[in-house]
């Protein structure tokens, strides 16, 4: 997932026109919207269950304090430029309590709007901390945009999985610390679509379906859109040659441009498929998750064949970062297993920390949306930004022209 | 404020303009002749080649069929404007009290007290397969089963209208007001009837109205992206979002600069006509005005 928050159930500013920083949040339009509805109030079971299950506060404000002695001396303040809404907020503020700490926020909805402000800025624009998606690293290392890290100050890193460590992105971590990952897959109505649905290519056909067509969202990120044709022809998703990428784009044009409603990266967390709106969406996990919660009779979840999308989303220190132990700190206060989990039941995205399994509750609903299974692992595969992006931006631009015309 | 000082601030509001307005429009006018850099580079813009190569690529596909659709989107969202706000402004103007205009043109921009977003996102659940409309329809007897309005271009089209309608009501109430009722008196005195008083009286004294209103209207929305970005889904999409997607997930900043620079002139250019068209109607109004006056002496 290269343009949006995973989650962001709440505030991802309504991607393109985003004011950053305001005030009104996706999970308020999605009780309003349940509630104008008459759909019930979404988002209730899951809020319910957050209240009763997430970390207790003095065990989150005991993890603040052990990663605060690991660091040494620290400044008061950090600022924390990060997705909308993609973390529980009692993480948050169990930290500042503990540690005196006091956090700061700035929030972005793509990692290129996040890349072109730090590149505006050079190193002045005062962020301390950054959540970078693991295919934009490799061009944020070479514009200069991040800061080693010294792991002897982030003990924690020990606890996380091997299997979650140094990928191709950055090897042997060393600019950045896995936050979560996710799956991108579809998620689509029973009620409506009644045939077997496992692969791309069902989704496509699926997609001209009379009842189907014109209530059909994808992602809005280009290499996710532009996965798809991939993913289903077998092609490498990474692939830079111009052929492959024109003769996918026109797969894309002629299969899914006529049926596709609407680009939106949350169809689960904004109500679109609640609502009705969409009956099939591509989306990722923990968005697609939030859909389900709500009617779990009504969608289902599919991690399709024969490839797709594994993210991982990072902590990294930014240029120009005030007080490194501070952000060391904080990062290492958040793969603490404790915190892990607080997070984990928040977003609904997997974490890398191994252990987490053993302080998350056992009826965590949906689950199996969470965690990938050995065969859903095999089949995912991860972008990492390279010189085809300029043609690749160029072709989803074609693409949405296509949509706009059907 | 003496004249000197009242000077000083003039100067000052107009340095300020420069240095926040078209100082930033000139960096992308720059920007515009660039090229976007590399993934590994450094910078936004690399400036070391400047050429066209940006322009045609914004006037290429896909660029241009978008183009052409925010145009027609616009022209005709402008039309309806206009047709709807011509009677609630003559209403407003001629038809009510002084204090009853007051509070009803208050009711006009009572909405722009409320964050335009969360408005627009309000349709959208207003619009929705489950929302208030479709329960309405569905109240009345319709079938709505296979209705789609969300998402569709007709709902770019009810968005954009809505939420322009007000810019062109005010300044076509303010100018059917300013209409001398002793004008309208002295036609009603030389025998016209109603209908003639309208078209030969108050349609041409409004034109200064209509071209303020069409300008106020169709100079913003040609450039909105929030109401085809809310509502009309994949199928809403015009220039704005076209140009705010180069800037962001695109990261080709000398591309959105240069769609940016040509919707500048498109703008420029039919500002310029609508200038051109209030001047011609005030001359040809004269000649007709005068023509009247020679026939009425030969007559006399």
């Amino acid at each position: 997932m290269t343009n949006s928050s995973k989650q962001d159930p709440d505030r991802e500013p309504i991607r393109i026109l985003a004011p950053e920083g305001h005030k009104f949040s996706r999970r308020d339009l999605m009780k309003f919207a349940a509630v104008s509805t008459g759909a019930g109030l979404l988002g209730t079971h899951q809020d319910q269950f957050l209240l009763s299950h997430s970390s207790n506060l003095s065990a989150l404000q005991a993890a603040a304090k052990r990663s605060l002695k690991a660091v040494g001396k620290i400044n008061k303040n950090l600022y924390i430029y990060t997705w909308g809404q993609y973390d529980n907020p009692t993480t948050f503020s169990a930290f500042q309590s503990a540690t005196g700490i006091q956090l700061q926020f700035g929030s972005y909805n793509s990692n290129e709007a996040m890349i072109a402000k730090l590149e505006l800025a050079q190193g002045t624009a005062g962020y301390d901390i950054v959540v970078p998606t693991g295919g934009y690293i490799p061009e944020m290392v070479a514009k200069g945009l991040l800061l080693p890290l010294n792991k002897s100050k982030i003990p924690n890193f020990s606890k996380l999985d091997t299997k979650l460590l140094n990928f191709p992105w950055d090897p042997h971590n060393r600019y950045s610390i896995p936050k979560d990952y996710g799956t991108t897959g579809f998620i689509y109505d029973k009620t409506v679509i009644t045939r077997k649905m496992t692969t791309w290519a069902d989704f496509a056909k699926a997609a001209a379906l009379p009842a189907v067509s014109g209530k059909v969202s994808l992602l809005d990120d280009p290499n996710d859109v532009m996965g798809i044709a991939l993913w289903n022809s077998g092609i490498d998703w990474n692939t830079p040659k111009s052929s492959q990428l024109h003769a996918a784009n026109k797969w894309l044009i002629k299969n899914l441009a006529p049926h596709v409603s609407n680009f939106d990266s949350y169809p689960g967390a904004t109500g679109g498929l609640v609502n009705g709106s969409y009956v099939l969406s591509q989306a990722w996990n923990g968005d697609a998750r939030q859909a389900i919660l709500h009617a779990p009779k009504r969608f289902a979840w599919v991690v399709p064949e024969p490839a797709s999308e594994i993210w991982v989303d990072n902590w990294a220190i930014a240029k120009g970062a005030k007080d490194l132990n501070t952000a060391y700190a904080f990062i290492d206060y958040v793969i603490d297993p404790v915190v892990a989990a607080n997070e984990l039941i928040y977003t609904g995205y997997s974490s890398p920390v191994s252990n987490v399994r053993n302080f998350l509750p056992k009826n965590l609903p949906a689950a199996n949306m969470i965690f990938l299974t050995a065969d859903q692992s095999k089949r995912l595969t991860s972008y990492v930004v390279n010189s085809s992006n300029n043609l690749r931006t160029q072709l989803y631009s074609e693409f949405k022209a296509a949509t706009a015309a059907g | 404020m003496n004249t000197r000082g009242l000077r000083g601030f003039v100067a000052f509001s107009y340095l300020w303009y420069a240095l926040w307005f078209i100082a930033p429009g000139l960096i992308m006018l720059v920007y515009a002749f660039g090229r976007t850099t590399g993934i590994s580079q450094h910078g936004l813009v690399n400036l070391s080649h400047l050429g066209f190569s940006n322009f045609h690529t914004a006037l290429a596909n896909p660029a241009r069929p978008i183009l052409i659709i925010s145009l027609e989107y616009t022209a005709i969202a402008t039309a309806l404007c206009g047709l709807i706000a011509f009677p609630v402004a003559y209403f407003l103007a001629r038809k009510v009290q002084p204090r009853a205009r007051a509070i009803m043109l208050l009711l006009v921009v009572l909405p722009f007290w409320t964050d335009y977003l969360l408005r627009m996102l309000g349709w959208r659940i207003f619009l929705s397969p489950l929302g208030l409309l479709y329960d309405a329809l569905h109240g009345i007897g319709l079938n709505v089963a296979s209705l789609s309005i969300l998402d569709t271009r007709g709902a770019v089209m009810i968005g954009l209208v809505y939420n322009y309608l007000p810019l062109f009501i005010l300044p076509l109430a303010v100018v059917l007001e300013r209409i001398d009722p002793f004008l309208l008196q002295a036609a009603d005195d030389l025998g016209a009837s109603p209908r003639t008083i309208f078209r030969t009286v108050t349609l041409p004294l409004s034109m200064p109205g209509v071209i303020a209103g069409t300008i106020l209207v169709f100079v913003p929305m040609l450039g909105d992206y929030v109401t085809p970005t809310l509502l009309g889904g994949a199928r809403g999409l015009m220039v704005g979002s076209l140009i705010a997607a180069q800037f962001n997930e695109g990261q080709n900043w000398s591309l959105g600069a240069a769609m940016s620079i040509i919707l500048v002139l498109i703008l420029v250019g039919i500002v310029v006509a609508c200038g051109a068209a209030a001047v011609g109607l005030r001359a040809l109004a004269g000649r007709l005005r005068q023509r009247a006056l020679a026939r009425e002496m030969v007559a006399s």
